[in-house]
């Protein structure tokens, strides 16, 4: 009697709830669906008619316009090239810490998990000036390699913390028996461990790159010009005091996109994943 | 253990090879990533804080003079800070409400059951991984007092945003940049929150539902005390977030309208950026980060959290 009475309870609140999924689609992906339309739109119709809905004279003159006329080329190749740095680095030195956080115990192992979550809190503005000062004492300013050096370190707590996690979700016995099997640790940890949490790696490194490839402010201190600056700052350069070109900037924005969202199509529900595992434990 | 013993029979490195055992092996791997932290954090801060004591502008040509506490007497009488901070206590506060009230919503709307539910998951994330520069400007147009879709739509249920606009008002500025700032950082919570959802057993809720509760009365004896543990680490690295990264505002108002949406870390880098002062630019940034670990003990205490420990 009283099952049925919830479920059915249940049923009528179900209309609610669709109407208020409904809701929120509408609410996050409305803009970016309105940002494409826009990017595909002649600058003269934007406009005159800035809210209308006219199919018929779509093109990709604004693409084209950004892809010949601007640097924009030149900055997606810096950005791509520093993201992939600070992967690279990020994803080796996280995976080497977050291995030895997850199988070792030692005494200094709660402090050293501390200090990498700790790096966070520290405002990134307050260590902006050393870190610009240090790469202009080793001529690291405007390279690529300086600014992914920057990155790593804002990225590599987050690596460690979340390989660490999926470094935990693996059985122990796994590489114990490769040990008996004659592997030495390192080996065990190449051989049997790496190919086992794959997909998380997958995940942390497409969550590094991205941070990597959005980043703004450090890569607005950093580079001073097209040798390494990255897409974020071109795009803020682009902006006048007045009259915004809409139609460039939107098909600037859907460009930068793409990377992100091959990135997040490859290893987003996993990342999902990944990140909720990391922070609900304890 | 076996696997040692068999190590030194076999190999007759293994003496060389047994420093990479236990205590060692995990130092040695901790290494390169603590050097890379000491290089790129430890040393940083510890010239930033040092800085923070100094009269350094760049573009003077001298070097960093230490003028001990001369900048911290500046800064307690500096209007500009004063103003600064009363924006970000109202950027924080009315940014995490809202967050987390639309992030709790959300996760609880996706808990359910469906075969496509996991569609509306991803979809509804997309706003968090979008980079912040695009974010900025699809609002600065949509928003936009001429040209913006929202402006007309506004419009038409009686809410007028036209003229000056959003980014041209002292008073609204601000609320503009918060509610973009909803738009892109909500789901960070609705991840956190559904997580902590899904570790809930089903049952609990049909032995309550046996106990004659209903949803709300569920949601609030049941779900929410479970909840705690979750709620209390998301608001804190958003709470952090929130104060240290002025990204969001630099690239729709860069402070303004009349220094409306001027937050301490946007202060602090336009003194570094703009004045090249940095000097006083890393006094800033230092009593920010004191005040952050000040909130967040606090806040610590506050919640109780690790008590049950």
């Amino acid at each position: 009697m009283i099952m049925k009475k919830t479920i059915k309870k249940f049923s009528l609140s179900s209309c609610f709830i669709n109407f208020g999924l409904i809701f929120l689609l509408v609410f996050a992906l409305f803009p970016i669906v309105w940002t494409i339309y826009t990017s595909f739109r002649v600058e003269m119709d934007i406009i005159k008619n800035p809210t209308g809905l006219n199919f018929s004279e779509l093109n990709f003159n604004a693409y084209r316009e950004v892809w010949t006329g601007t640097d924009f080329p030149v900055l997606i190749k810096n950005s791509l090239i520093t993201s992939f740095l600070t992967m690279v680095m990020s994803l080796t030195l996280g995976t080497l810490a977050g291995y030895s956080l997850s199988r070792s115990d030692f005494r200094a192992k709660e402090t050293v998990l501390l200090v990498y979550l700790l790096v966070r809190v520290i405002p990134g503005v307050l260590l902006l000036i050393p870190i610009f000062l240090l790469m202009q004492k080793f001529n690291l300013l405007d390279t690529h390699i300086g600014l992914a050096l920057a990155y790593t370190t804002f990225t590599l707590p987050a690596a460690v913390w979340l390989m660490k996690g999926f470094f935990d979700g693996l059985p122990i016995d796994l590489e114990n028996a490769a040990r008996v099997d004659g592997c030495s640790r390192m080996g065990a940890l190449w051989r049997v461990v790496l190919p086992l949490v794959l997909p998380g790696i997958a995940a942390t490194a497409t969550l590094v790159a991205i941070e990597a490839w959005n980043d703004v402010l450090f890569a607005l201190m950093i580079t001073s010009s097209t040798d390494a600056r990255t897409w974020p700052v071109g795009m803020k350069l682009l902006i006048g005091e007045f009259q915004l070109p809409w139609g460039q900037l939107t098909a600037t924005a859907v460009l930068s996109l793409i990377p992100v969202v091959i990135g997040f199509s490859f290893a987003g529900r996993r990342m999902v994943a990944g990140l909720t595992a990391g922070g609900v434990k304890e | 253990m076996r696997s040692t013993f068999a190590d030194r029979r076999v190999n007759p490195l293994a003496k060389y090879f047994s420093i990479l055992e236990g205590k060692a092996f995990a130092w040695i791997l901790l290494i390169p990533s603590l050097t890379l932290v000491s290089f790129f954090i430890v040393y940083p801060l510890y010239r930033g804080i040092r800085l923070s004591f100094s009269e350094y502008k760049l573009l003077d040509g001298k070097n960093p003079e230490f003028n001990s506490l001369d900048n911290y007497f500046i800064l307690f009488r500096d209007p500009d800070v004063l103003n600064a901070t009363r924006i970000t206590f109202t950027y924080t506060v009315i940014g995490l409400i809202s967050q987390v009230l639309l992030g709790m919503a959300a996760a609880l709307l996706l808990t359910k059951k469906s075969k496509y539910i996991w569609i509306a998951r991803i979809a509804i994330m997309l706003p968090w991984f979008m980079p912040p520069v695009v974010t900025a400007y699809m609002w600065r147009f949509m928003l936009d007092a001429k040209v913006g879709i929202y402006t007309l739509l506004l419009s038409h249920i009686g809410i007028d945003i036209g003229g000056i606009g959003i980014w041209g008002d002292p008073d609204r500025a601000l609320y503009g940049v918060l509610f973009v700032e909803l738009w892109r950082s909500y789901p960070f919570f609705t991840l956190f929150i559904l997580a902590g959802i899904q570790a809930i057993p089903v049952e609990l809720r049909e032995s309550t539902a046996l106990d004659g509760a209903n949803a709300f009365q569920h949601f609030r004896y049941i779900t929410l005390p479970l909840l705690k543990p979750v709620l209390f680490v998301s608001t804190v690295l958003e709470a952090i977030k929130l104060i240290n990264s002025p990204t969001l505002v630099l690239l729709m108002t860069e402070g303004g309208p009349a220094d409306s949406t001027m937050v301490l870390p946007l202060l602090a880098f336009k003194k570094a950026y703009q004045a090249f002062d940095f000097g006083y630019s890393s006094t800033i940034s230092v009593a920010v980060l004191v005040a952050i670990s000040g909130f967040a003990i606090v806040y610590i205490r506050a919640v109780g959290f690790g008590r049950e420990k």
